[in-house]
């Protein structure tokens, strides 16, 4: 068969020894803090506590998606060294980089006429991105090739449940993913909205929900609702916060308690830079596999 | 009016002094039917409320000339649709809405028109009352109108029915004290009921040669006649030159007037056209005012008529003020809420709410109050937050008085109208968010400690005035002297039903010190739950502490 090479942005917030673990390639998108630019490497560089303490002192932060040159770079060398390859990008919804992406591998077709580039919008992010490049691993590992995983990425990315609440709105307002006039800034009253991932890959509130006990209760159930098999859900289930272990832990415990057949450990993990720059510290997002998202 | 002989008719000038002298009667007497309250939360008063909403309609009356009688009859029922306060009062307005429509061919009411007329009223309150309730208002006047039916065809006469009305009026007063267990246990009657007994009886006075006087009502002056909203105009360049304005007061009130909103749909821009049924109010855009003043002509007599030229640069200060309203557009949205104290209201604001009606328990807002606050929303659809259970009924009426889509998302608490503006989400359409804003009402408790207004023995509790009362919902949960027990008694509600944010509101009459007091008393009560507890300054008036769970 031929070989190919699973790989992604850097946006899929796993660890990076796991990433490694599970030979995944990923090219990073860079931002800016304070004005000096830095490229996404899952937190080698500057480790994701420092990040968000930054943003809380008032550091700006900008990220800037992949270009097309930086692609067509990244690409080449391994259609040079003879692998296809399949790479998953963050949500077009959210970023630019699926386009780049896109253009990078019709130019790259030219040169390489006897390779193959399939690239897949995942309209994902964070972990939820890396949920779904996880199971790809899985299915490359069962033997999968690389059309047989690009179309099963096609068929089921919508059903990755994206689930997010936040603490504190300060970021979402800045980066106007949350309108102040809607009343999602309540701050004063508490109110910490519940928005999930649509299916254009957007980020969407959806509920306000006062209270940081009542939201944690409220995103479990939106998992009990959704998930496969409801309670005998049986498949991988991510966490991802930025800067906030102990409600992700207060998240995870009751997942745990109440899903007792999920697949695996629930993996905590860091909402990276790029994710991060929009949310800032306070955010939890919970990832699992369910219904297709229609809305 | 002859005092001598039965009165067999009446004509419009006999209905318009009848209604002046029941506002008259209300007025001297609304003290009387206030102290029939047996809640000892204090309130909004029923005497007070029914008071006001018919002295609307006196003071429209008193103001104008004699008028055939369904005109009359028209223009009390809407004056009091306007000026309707309380529960009681929005009945009350419906009563005399339904009088209304009963004589609405009429030129003069005997004893059938009558008997007719408060049947009619009566099925109009029914159908507006979403859940009847026995021994009220309701069912005296029910038995009113059915014993007036029966008078009717014992004798066609005005007075003879109205006089069967009033005695079995009478004794279905009585009766409410059997028929509500609350009532029952004060050996009070009905205070709304009551009310009604005094307009029937009053109107005979009036028949028996009672004279109006200067009717001076205590509460503020309500203004009934609409203003016309000239804020949804276009922003476009002047493609009509004239700001045509005219006012015209109706040949025939029931005269549709869609014609001429067509017409001047057709011939100019910015068109705002109201008819309210008696007159005829315009502003429009166009080229050719002389035609628009003949073929408004066709619809009545002009009260006032103002011409402008537009393109003149010496524009006059009311274009620009229109100018500037001009670029505001209408937004999808917006929110009207019922509260008090400014730190209630900040919070409502912070949600979103777009107009603040300052009211509550103790002073419900008229009719016309919500639908000033309605009109001055720039917005397709509004959403009403009564936020008391006095004030929905009256906030139900505002939908007939404007074409705005008014929604009323019947909160009867402050938590309660948090709480629904928690479930509005702007992506969705107005049927789906008064859902989702109903259903997110049921997510949280409200709790409220007040004192008692006045000794009562209510619900097994024996109470006296000024002592501390805990209310649980619309229940009164037990009373006390000491707030702190009252507080450990609410917080272990919460506990139990396993809620997990409580929020503590507390009122003008709370120090920091004793908010904090609260504070820490409620969070021992609640140390070995992961709810959390957060203090708030609502600065509301009568209310000590408003504390919510969810």
């Amino acid at each position: 068969m031929q070989k190919y090479i699973l790989s992604c942005c850097s946006t899929i917030d796993l660890p990076r020894d796991y990433v490694e673990k599970r030979d995944i390639k990923f090219i990073g998108l860079s931002y800016t803090l304070d004005g000096k630019e830095y490229t996404d490497d899952l937190g080698k560089t500057m480790p994701m506590s420092d990040f968000y303490k930054a943003m809380a002192n008032g550091a700006m932060t900008k990220t800037s998606q992949v270009n097309v040159d930086t692609y067509i770079e990244y690409f080449g060398k391994f259609l040079e060294d003879g692998y296809d390859i399949v790479h998953v990008s963050l949500s077009s919804g959210l970023s630019g980089s699926y386009n780049s992406a896109k253009i990078a591998a019709t130019e790259l077709k030219e040169r390489y006429p006897d390779r193959k580039i399939y690239v897949v919008d995942s309209l994902g992010a964070s972990s939820g991105h890396g949920l779904l490049v996880a199971k790809l691993a899985d299915l490359r590992d069962e033997g999968m090739s690389a059309e047989e995983i690009y179309n099963w990425a096609m068929e089921n990315r919508l059903k990755v449940h994206h689930w997010f609440f936040s603490t504190d709105l300060t970021f979402y307002v800045r980066g106007g993913r949350i309108s102040k006039a809607a009343g999602w800034f309540g701050t004063v009253l508490k109110i910490c909205p519940l928005l999930n991932m649509d299916n254009n890959g957007k980020l969407i509130p959806r509920f306000k929900i006062r209270g940081k006990s009542n939201v944690i209760n409220e995103i479990v159930k939106k998992m009990e609702e959704n998930a496969d098999g409801g309670l005998d859900y049986s498949g991988k289930c991510f966490i991802s916060h930025s800067a906030c272990y102990e409600d992700a832990k207060a998240v995870k415990d009751l997942v745990t308690a109440r899903f007792p057949k999920i697949d695996g450990e629930v993996m905590i993990n860091d909402i990276g830079t790029t994710i991060g720059s929009h949310t800032g510290p306070g955010t939890v997002a919970l990832f699992f596999f369910g219904k297709e998202r229609i809305d | 009016m002859d005092t001598t002989l039965e009165h067999e008719k009446i004509n419009g000038s006999d209905y318009r002094k009848l209604i002046i002298i029941a506002a008259q009667c209300l007025e001297d007497n609304k003290e009387e039917i206030n102290e029939l309250n047996v809640f000892p939360v204090p309130d909004g008063d029923t005497g007070s409320n029914m008071s006001m909403t018919v002295s609307n309609a006196a003071k429209e009356l008193m103001h104008s000339n004699d008028m055939p009688l369904d005109k009359t009859a028209r223009k009390a029922a809407k004056a009091m649709l306007h000026g309707a306060r309380g529960n009681s009062g929005v009945i009350l307005s419906l009563l005399f809405r339904g009088i209304s429509n009963g004589l609405a061919t009429a030129s003069e009411c005997d004893g059938v028109a009558w008997a007719n007329a408060l049947s009619e009223g009566v099925k109009m309150a029914y159908k507006s009352v979403e859940h009847p309730a026995e021994g009220t208002i309701l069912t005296v006047a029910k038995r009113c109108a059915d014993a007036a039916m029966k008078a009717s065809l014992e004798k066609n006469s005005f007075e003879y029915v109205l006089t069967a009305a009033i005695s079995e009026a009478e004794k279905a007063l009585k009766d409410t004290v059997k028929q509500n267990p609350v009532l029952e246990k004060a050996g009070v009657v009905d205070a709304g009921g009551k009310g009604w007994l005094l307009v029937m009886q009053s109107m005979r006075n009036a028949l028996n040669g009672e004279e109006p006087r200067e009717l001076k009502i205590s509460e503020e002056n309500t203004e009934t006649r609409e203003k016309a909203d000239f804020s949804s105009f276009d922003t476009e360049d002047i493609k009509y030159a004239f700001c045509t304005e005219f006012i015209i007061h109706k040949h025939d009130g029931d005269a549709d007037s869609s014609p001429l909103k067509e017409y001047l749909g057709s011939i100019g821009d910015s068109l705002v056209m109201i008819d309210d049924g008696e007159i005829i109010k315009v502003h429009v855009h166009t080229n050719v005012p002389h035609d628009v003043l003949g073929e408004a002509l066709k619809y009545g007599v002009y009260e006032t008529v103002k011409v402008e030229n537009m393109k003149n640069q010496h524009t006059n200060k009311l274009v620009e003020q229109e100018s500037e309203e001009k670029k505001e557009e209408l937004k999808e949205y917006g929110f009207v809420a019922v509260c008090s104290g400014d730190g209630i209201e900040a919070m409502f604001k912070e949600l979103g709410v777009d107009s603040i009606v300052s009211g509550g328990q103790t002073m419900n807002p008229s009719t016309e109050d919500l639908y000033k606050a309605v009109l001055s929303v720039h917005a397709k659809t509004v959403f009403i937050l009564p936020n008391n259970k006095n004030i929905i009924l009256t906030a139900n009426q505002v939908s007939e008085l404007t074409d705005k889509n008014v929604i009323v998302i019947p909160t009867k608490t402050i938590p309660q109208g948090f709480a629904a503006m928690l479930g509005f989400n702007e992506d969705d359409d107005g049927a789906t968010n008064e859902k989702s804003m109903i259903g997110c009402i049921g997510n949280v408790d409200t709790m409220q400690i007040t004192y008692a207004a006045r000794n009562s023995n209510y619900a097994g509790l024996n109470i006296e005035e000024g002592d501390l009362l805990a209310l649980y919902e619309d229940k009164l949960l037990c009373a006390d002297k000491d707030i702190k027990q009252l507080l450990k008694i609410l917080a272990d509600k919460a506990k139990h039903k396993d809620k997990k944010f409580i929020s503590i509101y507390y009122g003008s009459d709370v120090t920091e010190d004793m908010a904090n007091e609260a504070l820490s008393v409620i969070k021992e009560e609640l140390k070995d739950t992961d709810a959390e507890v957060a203090l708030y300054k609502g600065n509301q008036p009568v209310y000590y502490f408003i504390i919510s769970a969810e």
